[in-house]
């Protein structure tokens, strides 16, 4: 118990020196700390807890084999949020994604989320638990059309508010690349939103029962 | 307001961090261009999509840093061998197998003695009687020719060591 104590208020570095040198308790401590930042960023990618888990498991497992290669200069949750990052970006990648099929089919109440998404801007309600999850289903639709680079970018910009900074250290890419990316995902997030609007449309004609103007 | 500045208003920042004289921008320029405004309504429903999905966030359980530890004792990933390490293990071999590789080198191109290969059957014979007489070794044919033979021997010897 006393152990434990000492470990909680050990210092980031302090712990992974003890780590590093083969302190298991040390390590444990690690995992303790720094396992809600991985399952928030492994989130971001995968949304079953079993395939979090697992991610969570191979970046930890993988921490440890790599911890001599720490060089101490950024903090210790950069570095293992650039490996948690690189881990799922890579499973994701090796992932068969079909994009041409993720959006064929919306369910119908997708469709209706949609249409509410519209008029809320007329009608304000407060969303139920029930279309949260509509427009959690929906949001993961969508974002499978994009790379899983374009998809990192934007739930960690657009969606946890990261800054351009820290997500430049969680992905190893410069603050350059990191606009450049959100600037192109923004796009290719809003065309496929586009197309699905433009399909409802087409679908149960005008949505919402307007007329779109004549287009220039 | 053109309709490429509104788009890039749109992508260049995260819909939320846009400031109010951005959106009263946006708001009027919309009223009376329909592209603009179907490229915004997508915008928001693109930013409300994320933000319901970025709202999703699987908690670890108690039990994680648990299963990591078993994790490992079960399977011990490999750690990386540090140079000096493998160098002390592996070290030894590796002297010995480039010691014999510069022997075998020096053997090839450096052996003292230097056999002719293309020599004619003929001089072989000559030479391995040449070396019989003059070592006084041989057989008992040799050991009895007389001194014109030896002289023979030689004078013939002498003609194919001419050959080399």
């Amino acid at each position: 118990m006393d152990s434990t104590v000492n470990l909680e208020q050990n210092s980031e570095l302090e712990l992974v020196r003890r780590a590093r040198s083969g302190d298991e308790p040390a390590f444990e401590e690690i995992v303790r700390r720094y396992s809600p930042r991985v399952f928030q960023i492994a989130s971001r990618f995968f949304r079953r807890r079993s395939e979090v888990e697992e991610m969570a498991q191979e970046v930890f497992l993988k921490a440890y084999t790599q911890l001599s290669s720490y060089q101490e200069r950024g903090s210790f949750e950069g570095w293992l949020s650039r490996i948690t990052t690189n881990t799922c970006l890579n499973a994701l990648r090796h992932a068969k994604r079909h994009p041409e099929t993720v959006l064929s089919d919306l369910t119908e109440d997708e469709d209706k989320w949609l249409e509410s998404k519209l008029a809320e801007r007329s009608v304000d309600h407060r969303q139920s638990a029930e279309h949260h999850l509509i427009a959690a289903d929906l949001a993961e639709r969508v974002l499978g059309v994009l790379s899983p680079d374009d998809r990192l970018v934007l739930t960690l910009i657009d969606g946890d508010e990261f800054s351009v900074d820290e997500v430049a250290e969680m992905m190893g890419w410069s603050r350059s690349k990191v606009k450049v990316q959100a600037f192109r995902a923004r796009r290719r997030m809003r065309k496929a939103v586009e197309k699905l609007l433009g399909r409802n449309r087409r679908k149960g004609g005008s949505l919402l029962g307007v007329k779109p103007d004549h287009e220039p | 307001m053109n309709h490429n500045h509104i788009v890039n208003l749109l992508e260049a920042n995260r819909l939320g961090s846009l400031s109010p004289e951005e959106r009263s921008v946006i708001e009027a320029h919309i009223t009376e261009c329909s592209k603009c405004r179907q490229a915004y309504e997508a915008a928001q429903i693109s930013a409300d999509l994320i933000k319901a999905r970025a709202s999703e966030i699987v908690e670890p359980s108690p039990f994680f840093s648990k299963r990591v530890m078993a994790a490992l004792a079960q399977s011990p990933p490999a750690k990386p061998i540090e140079f000096l390490k493998a160098w002390k293990v592996m070290g030894g071999l590796v002297a010995s197998l480039a010691a014999l590789v510069v022997l075998l080198l020096v053997l090839t191109f450096f052996n003292p003695i230097h056999r002719p290969q293309s020599a004619a059957p003929e001089s072989a014979s000559n030479q391995s009687l040449l070396e019989q007489v003059l070592l006084g070794e041989g057989d008992v044919a040799v050991n009895n020719m007389t001194y014109g033979h030896v002289l023979e021997t030689v004078f013939n010897a002498e003609d194919s060591y001419g050959n080399y």
